[in-house]
């Protein structure tokens, strides 16, 4: 076995570049002792092209412009670079399509308003709301779907709120427990039934045609009072602010945030999925997970902060070239994991790279077309047509014009590097429009990595 | 009268954000005056468990302002427009519009019902006695005020539609503010910038169509009736929307460019066509025989959409009026309301295809019951099961309504103007109460902060001191202050 001392030498050899800020010494230090101890030899720190690459997808949802990339390669300063992409209007739109997503997914139910809420998780994040103010304003919302775009998340999730609640502020899953004890886990019938109270006030009133109030209303009390998962029972008559105090000032609060983040930059949680905390799903580095909810804690639950706190360690650099996939690697964030771009990154990379903002207006079609085999579908005529993902990029891409610019321009734009050799070779005699078609269709493109 | 069911989303509370500040504001003023209970009592106002005890106060203190209010809504109509002079209800001056305006509706309405009460009453007096279901229909049709009933609430909409017709139309892009001005959330920008651009498209197209149609029509010869007629639509862009309007059948909000283009194709080949409708004669120019018939199916959907878009114009008016902002979406909708062609777009169900009101409680008639070879009514087995459930209790509906009806009759049997008082003991006096109110309390805001405050503490100065009877209440929140942060450390889960 090698020392901790030559694990951390060879980890500064094979890093190289800019040193991490000083808040991000408890994650790579963390990491280091988990890899000596089960001796695994983490991949080396991918380039600053990757490193811009990879951050513009995680923030603002795109890949970098050929202008940007070129600055940055020119002054290749990460910590300024991730302050300059927080106060980018793209990253509120973005971080806000990936919550509501997470919250809502992409349908609507019980006239709940999609737009309502990423316009208020957008408005949350570029103020940069407290993540604990947030959910407890998503938990403990009243209002008319319309007008308070907090609400819907509640209106949305309104025929067992217990379970979305759970699983996005504790990582925690009810769902077995609804009807009987959790076979592998603490959690019974009566916990779920006693955390389920909390929402039995709420009130849904139609207001106008697709508009909804929720409120909760004090007659529908009746029976015992709730109980949340730690025991906690409400004091005044408005539970669900009550429970929204407790959800946020409990630890598993503190490490599903911290959790939630971490799975959005590195593909994988400490605890992964990102919403199952069980007794037999442990963290897969225990003292990491604790050490970012207590950074979490501390740092008040500032999003901004924490994104600093992660994006500048050296486990955010770390590349994705490894040989065979190696889950336990994967598990403790020796190498990083390949992460399909979202629809709205696909459409906005494409748009960006190809410089094609006429492309915006066909935006919500695709992303309807991209998720829509998968959600809300009727199935009831199997033989019809049905368009996949590749049919749309394909079809958005059949149509596009390629930017003017030689052979690099057009690999910087769209997979943000220069082409090899062999690519060149590959590519001699072809036409610049059937390049930017492969590479707009090409794995690499399809994934941030 | 409970009035809950509210007409548009308002902001009736103030946002968490707002409040916080607020209990902070007046927490900053609070003189102890070297009371330790009010001193923790300041103290704990500034924490958030406090904060949670205190909104909670508040909330409960605007719901008791809220049923208050709602409570005295009828007599808070009349006070509005009358004047209580002992012995009768005397209109205020100033209101002398507001009276014309109610004679006139009532005159219109009562007019709608007389014509629509023999057609009830026809069937109503035809209903076979069996099965179950034809009994209860005929007893439920046969209610005294059933035309009243039926009409005030829905058809009505559809004869003279209002406002909040068109506004349901468009989902909830607008919101209303305390004024009872319209205005588009932040929120809704998006979505509403959707409409903005079917509406520029449309209003630019229909400007362009009818310019065309207007120069093609100028020399046309009065030929017969349908040569008439056609030089009179030829101008109006509504008549454009006869052949624009197919560009949005089937339309997606989510994505407009195909309807967009459509309208963009029909407008280039209406262009392209024109000139093949037309021969020219020594007196100008005529129909050619083969456009006649396209031309006189043409012109009568113009005279349905003319109907439809009649009723929507005023409304659509009074709706342009409204908009509380002025900024380029919101003139963009201004002008929107007060276009014939983008209204005709509404597609208002005023009756679907019988325009006329008789027609179509005809036809809504036929869809639920079918009149036998014995002259005898039956209701239709396919609708058999809804309307069961639909006609669960009307006796238990009609006291509802009777007693809403006596609470206002009781204030309208007051009223020294004669016209006024027959409008006030009709069943439509009740109506136009509850519209009113209905729209007046859902933009009321109810401050239950301030009420809570003026209730314990004396306002002496810029500062606050406890109300010696009220001491009490501020020992009960600490204590469930005390509780909450008791609870809260309860914070992690047992293994």
């Amino acid at each position: 076995m090698i020392s901790r001392t030559s694990a951390l030498l060879l980890l500064a050899l094979l890093g190289g570049g800019a040193s991490a800020a000083p808040a991000a010494q408890g994650i790579d230090p963390l990491l280091a002792e988990k890899w000596e101890e089960t001796e695994l030899r983490p991949a080396p720190l991918g380039d600053d092209a990757e490193f811009l690459r990879r951050l513009s997808l995680d923030l603002i949802g795109r890949v970098p412009t050929i202008d940007e990339l070129k600055a940055f390669l020119a002054k290749p300063d990460r910590a300024a670079k991730i302050d300059e992409l927080l106060t980018r209007p793209e990253y509120p739109r973005f971080w806000s399509e990936v919550w509501t997503a997470m919250l809502n997914g992409y349908t609507g139910a019980f006239d709940s308003q999609r737009d309502a809420l990423r316009f208020w998780l957008e408005k949350s994040f570029r103020e940069n709301v407290p993540f604990d103010r947030m959910a407890t304003e998503l938990i403990a919302a009243s209002g008319v779907s319309s007008v308070d775009g907090a609400v819907n998340f509640i209106l949305h999730n309104s025929v067992e709120p217990a379970i979305k609640v759970s699983r996005s502020f504790l990582g925690i899953r009810l769902d077995c427990a609804r009807c009987h004890d959790h076979p592998f886990d603490r959690w019974t019938q009566k916990n779920y039934d006693d955390m389920a109270r909390f929402f039995a006030p709420l009130q849904k009133e139609p207001v106008s045609a697709g508009s909804t109030r929720v409120r909760d209303n004090p007659d529908l009390t009746g029976g015992a009072k709730p109980r949340f998962l730690t025991g906690a029972q409400p004091v005044t008559s408005r539970w669900r602010e009550d429970l929204a105090y407790f959800i946020t000032t409990s630890k598993p609060f503190a490490r599903t945030f911290a959790n939630r983040l971490w799975y959005h930059f590195m593909g994988r949680g400490i605890v992964d999925p990102p919403d199952d905390f069980n007794l037999k799903n442990k963290p897969s580095v225990p003292k990491l997970l604790d050490f970012l909810a207590d950074e979490a804690t501390a740092r008040n639950f500032d999003v901004r902060a924490m994104v600093r706190l992660i994006c500048s360690s050296d486990a955010y650099r770390r590349s994705s070239r490894h040989g065979a996939r190696d889950p336990k690697a994967e598990a403790l964030f020796a190498y990083r994991v390949l992460k399909p771009l979202s629809p709205e990154q696909l459409f906005d990379s494409l748009s960006s790279a190809l410089e094609a903002p006429e492309f915006r207006r066909r935006r919500d079609a695709f992303i309807r077309t991209f998720v829509g085999r998968s959600f809300g579908e009727d199935f009831s005529n199997v033989w019809r047509y049905r368009e996949s993902v590749q049919d749309v990029m394909t079809k958005l891409t059949l149509d596009l014009k390629a930017p003017a610019g030689s052979l690099d321009e057009l690999y910087l734009r769209i997979l943000s590097r220069a082409p090899s050799a062999r690519e060149r070779d590959l590519c001699r005699g072809r036409a610049a429009g059937d390049v930017a078609f492969a590479l707009a269709n090409s794995n690499e493109f399809f994934f941030n990595h | 009268m409970r009035l809950l069911v509210l007409a548009l989303p308002v902001l009736l509370a103030f946002a968490p954000d707002e409040l916080d500040t607020r209990i902070d504001a007046f927490a900053g003023k609070i003189n102890p005056g070297g009371d330790e209970t009010v001193a923790r009592f300041q103290k704990a106002a500034g924490t958030r468990p406090g904060k949670i005890v205190l909104r909670d106060r508040f909330e409960k203190a605007a719901e008791e302002l809220r049923s208050r209010s709602e409570r005295d809504a009828v007599p808070e109509y009349f006070r509005t427009f009358f004047e209580d002079a002992g012995d009768v209800y005397r209109l205020r001056k100033g209101q002398d519009e507001y009276r014309r305006r109610l004679i006139e509706d009532f005159a219109g309405c009562k007019a709608d019902m007389d014509r629509i009460r023999p057609v009830i009453k026809e069937v109503a007096d035809n209903l076979a006695d069996t099965p179950e279901i034809n009994a209860k229909l005929k007893a439920y049709l046969s209610l005294p005020s059933i035309v009243e009933q039926l009409y005030l609430g829905d058809l009505r909409q559809k004869a003279r539609p209002d406002i909040y017709l068109i506004l349901r139309k468009l989902g909830d892009l607008f919101a209303q503010a305390e004024d009872g001005r319209f205005y588009i959330p932040e929120a809704r920008h998006e979505v509403a910038d959707r409409f903005v651009r079917i509406g520029r498209a449309l209003l630019e197209a229909t400007k362009s169509t009818s310019g065309q149609l207007k120069s093609a029509c100028d020399s046309l010869v009065g030929l017969d009736d349908t040569h008439q007629r056609l030089k009179a639509a030829a101008p109006d862009p509504l008549f454009s929307m006869v052949f624009l309007k197919p560009a949005f059948d089937n339309a997606d909000l989510n994505d407009l460019d195909p309807a967009l283009q459509k309208l963009k194709d029909l407008t280039e080949e209406l262009t392209r066509k024109l000139p093949e409708v037309f021969e020219t004669t020594p007196k100008g120019k005529v129909l050619t025989e083969k456009a006649c018939d396209g031309v006189a199916k043409a012109l009568e959907k113009y005279d349905r959409a003319k109907y439809k878009v009649g009723l929507l114009r005023a409304p659509g008016r009074q709706l342009a009026s409204r908009l509380r902002d002025s900024d380029e979406r919101t003139e963009t909708f201004r002008q929107m309301f007060q276009s014939d062609a983008v209204l005709s777009l509404l597609d208002v169900d005023v009756g679907g295809e019988e325009a006329d009101l008789v027609k179509y409680v005809v036809a809504k008639i036929k869809q639920a019951v079918s009149k036998d070879a014995d002259g005898k009514y039956r209701v239709l087995p396919e609708v058999s099961e809804t309307l069961n459930r639909e006609l669960k209790d009307p006796a238990k509906t009609a006291a509802k309504q009777d007693r809403a009806f006596k609470v206002v009759s009781m204030h309208g049997d007051k009223i020294e103007d004669k016209a006024l008082r027959e409008i006030f003991t009709s069943r439509y006096g009740v109506a136009e109460v509850e519209r009113t109110m209905k729209e007046r309390l859902s933009v009321r805001s109810y401050d239950g902060l301030q009420s809570w405050v003026e209730r314990h503490f004396e306002a002496a100065g810029s500062s606050y001191t406890l109300r010696a009877a009220s001491r009490g209440e501020i020992d009960a929140i600490l204590k469930e202050v005390e509780r909450l942060e008791s609870e809260s450390k309860k914070n992690d889960l047992k293994d």
